[in-house]
Parts: structure tokens; C-alpha cells; sequence
């Protein structure tokens, strides 16, 4: 018997059971909201953005991705093609996911919403982009704070005929990114 | 053993059931046990009875470790876990440094009392002072609001800059420190995110001497 659990002789059984499990189950969830934050997650992926690499049945079927995002040290070694997962600069309450397509000090030929036919990737940012065309990206909002990103996708959970690994390494360079001389 | 509580009328008794008893009235049946009635315990006793509950309760919480490294390690995980959340959501004192925001700050020696409930922004208003993670590195730093979504800021430091005002974009903030001449703001890296704002001062104070709550001037009349 869990020795805070063994509930009082004058309270009744059931609630006195009833309150102790609760108690040991509610002290699991700090535990769960830091490994959701610092290790790893499993999320539902919405919309068209990375299509056809993620949902590429967006318009036939309510079928969504899942996917693991891991969580550990989300800012560290970033590379071109890598999917991360950030906070939208804007609104930090949506989460969005998007391939990082340039680094710091990269310059970028940009696509149309952009004011500006080049950019170049401010220190500490990363440009992102969406693999298909219905997209909100760095072309809309910018080069993104590297302070954003919460994750990145390492894992296509479901459906199985897709699941496994992401080799972001194996997707095609986006062409019109002249890279920066250290990298 | 048999069982302790038995109506009277099931234990072996000389009297027929249901019949009164001598000194007693008629209708009245007796229901209760049969044990002489328990004295109240001593103010004496009760404390005795209390202190061996404890010390056996405690005996049973560190066995309950002892023999179980599992066990030992599970309570640890949720003690941390525990631990992190009051400090990644509550309030807490942290110390800050630097000649940014001279006139309320000191360079050295100032500790920032921050409220991290209102991370990314939530409830701040245009004159709050914010502690957010710097755009361009991965430090940490305290500015003054100057403009959120939608409000028109000046780009460049008053008087010696140019003229140009722009209007904070959605989910954005602006950022300016209060000794201009040696603050690295939104003036250098543009508008900051909401989702970097890690929270709102509530006080600034320096241990064992001062104690001054942050007043928003804007809304101090």
C-alpha cells in the first residue's frame, strides 16, 4: 500500500480509493508536460502546407499525419531540408510546420508575396517553407527567430504505408539559395 | 475468531427474544453489541495513538523506497517534473544585469521579480517591462514595450534618427530600452515575436535594500 494513499478509517472506501488513485495518476502529469517539452511529442499534422511530403491526401480524404516531433535541443545543428516545428511569429498561440530552406547569412530568391526579389538571412534566423503552394512561409513573414522553433519531425507515425523516418537529407535543394561561405 | 459487532438478540442469552428487558420499557429492543462501552480516551492517549500512527506511517514510506530503486526513481521524475513547472509558470526572481535600461535598472546588482504567466505576450500592454529571448542569439534580455500589434512605432532613436514610423505587424511587439544610447533593441533586430516574450516584471529589487514595484506609465496618470 502506498503509504499517503491508505485513505483515513472514517472515510468511506470508494472515495477513499477514488482520491488515491486520482492522486497518483494527476502526479504523472507534470511529468508528461516535460517530456512533451524537452524530449519528444506526437502530433496530428493540419493543412496543406507540406504536401505532398505530409498529408498528400488533404483534399480527398479527412486523413491527417501523425508525426513525432522531437523535442531535444530544437536550436542546435539546424539544416537546410530539416522539417522544425515553431511558433507562428503571427500568433504564438498556433503552432505551424515548415522546411527550413536557408540558414543564417544565406541570401534567398524569394517567392511572390515577398516585397523584395532577394533576402538575406538575418544571424540567429532560419527562411522557411512549406513544400506545396498552399503556404504561409517566410515568403509571407519573413526569415523566422531560431528562438521559434520548438522541434523538429524526425518520424511519420501514421498512415503505415508511409510511416518512418524523415530523410530530410534526401529531399532536393530549393533552387535560388546561394549559401553562406562558412557552411 | 468471531465477528466483533453481533446484535444482542443473536449471542447466547437466558432470555427469550424480544422480551423486555427487566428495568427497562416495554417496545425497546436492544440493537447494540454487547461489549462494554469504550471509555473516552485520555488527551494523553490520543497523543500516544497519534504519534505511533506517524512513526509507523513514516516507517512504512521509507520501506516503501528502500527495497525499490523504481519506485525511488518514479517519485524523483515527478519531484523534478513537479519542481519545473512551478518554475517554468509561476513567478520568480531572476537577476539582470547590463546599462540598457539605465534609469530603472541599475548595471549590477538588480534583481527583476518576472511573472511568466504572461508569456508570449499574454496580457501585456504598450509600457510593460518584458523579459523575452534576444531574436539574434540565444540570450535573454528585459526591454520596455513600446508598441504592440497594429500600433505605428518610430524605427530610428528619436531626435538624432530619421523620421520613418512603421506599424508593428501581427504577433509582434516592439521593443525599446530606457537608456537609448547603450540598448541593443527593436531598433537593431526589428519587431520581436510575441512567442519570445517570457514574461512581465512585476518588481525590481536589489536584496536587503530595495523593494519598488514596476508601475506601467502609461497607465499611471
Amino acid at each position: 500500500m502506498a503509504p499517503w494513499g491508505s485513505a483515513g478509517k472514517t472515510t468511506p472506501r470508494f472515495l477513499g480509493q477514488f482520491s488515491h488513485y486520482l492522486f497518483r495518476y494527476a502526479t504523472w502529469l507534470p511529468v508528461l508536460i516535460a517530456f512533451n517539452s524537452y524530449v519528444a511529442q506526437v502530433t496530428w499534422i493540419r493543412g496543406p502546407s507540406m504536401y505532398p511530403f505530409l498529408n498528400p491526401q488533404y483534399n480527398e480524404s479527412l486523413r491527417k499525419d501523425l508525426c513525432l516531433v522531437s523535442k531535444w535541443s530544437p536550436h542546435r545543428n539546424l539544416e537546410r531540408g530539416m522539417i522544425v516545428v515553431f511558433r507562428s511569429p503571427e500568433n504564438p498561440h498556433v503552432t505551424v510546420v515548415k522546411r527550413i530552406v536557408a540558414l543564417e547569412g544565406d541570401v534567398v530568391r524569394t517567392k511572390p508575396p515577398y516585397p523584395y526579389e532577394h533576402a538575406k538571412v538575418d544571424v540567429g534566423h532560419v527562411w522557411v517553407e512549406g513544400d506545396g503552394d498552399k503556404t504561409k512561409d517566410s515568403n509571407y513573414y519573413g526569415p523566422v527567430s531560431t528562438g521559434l522553433i520548438t522541434g523538429r519531425i524526425t518520424h511519420i507515425l501514421t498512415p503505415l504505408d508511409r510511416a518512418g523516418r524523415v530523410r530530410w537529407w534526401e529531399h532536393a535543394e530549393r533552387e535560388g539559395v546561394q549559401k553562406a561561405q562558412a557552411s | 475468531m468471531p465477528p466483533r459487532f453481533r446484535p444482542s438478540f443473536f449471542t447466547s442469552s437466558t432470555r427469550p427474544l424480544l422480551t423486555p428487558k427487566p428495568n427497562s420499557t416495554p417496545l425497546q429492543i436492544r440493537l447494540t453489541s454487547n461489549k462494554p462501552p469504550t471509555p473516552p480516551l485520555l488527551l494523553s492517549q490520543r497523543l500516544h495513538a497519534l504519534s505511533t500512527r506517524l512513526t509507523n506511517r513514516a516507517r512504512t514510506s521509507a520501506s516503501h523506497f528502500l527495497g525499490h530503486p523504481l519506485r525511488a526513481l518514479a517519485f524523483a521524475l515527478k519531484f523534478l517534473a513537479f519542481g519545473h513547472l512551478l518554475m517554468e509558470y509561476g513567478i520568480w526572481p531572476r537577476a539582470v544585469a547590463g546599462p540598457s535600461m539605465l534609469p530603472t535598472i541599475a548595471v549590477a546588482g538588480s534583481w527583476a521579480l518576472i511573472d511568466f504567466t504572461h508569456r508570449f505576450g499574454r496580457g501585456v500592454q504598450v509600457g510593460d517591462l518584458v523579459a523575452y529571448h534576444i531574436p539574434i542569439n540565444t540570450q535573454s534580455g528585459l526591454k520596455r514595450v513600446l508598441g504592440m500589434p497594429g500600433d505605428y512605432v518610430l524605427v530610428d532613436t528619436p531626435e538624432t534618427g530619421g523620421e520613418t514610423m512603421i506599424q508593428v505587424p501581427p504577433g509582434h511587439c516592439w521593443l525599446i530600452g530606457d537608456n537609448l544610447d547603450a540598448s541593443r533593441d527593436s531598433r537593431l533586430f526589428g519587431p520581436v515575436p510575441l512567442g519570445l516574450v517570457r514574461g512581465k516584471i512585476l518588481a525590481i529589487f536589489q536584496p536587503f535594500r530595495s523593494f519598488e514595484w514596476v508601475k506601467n506609465p502609461m497607465l499611471a496618470q
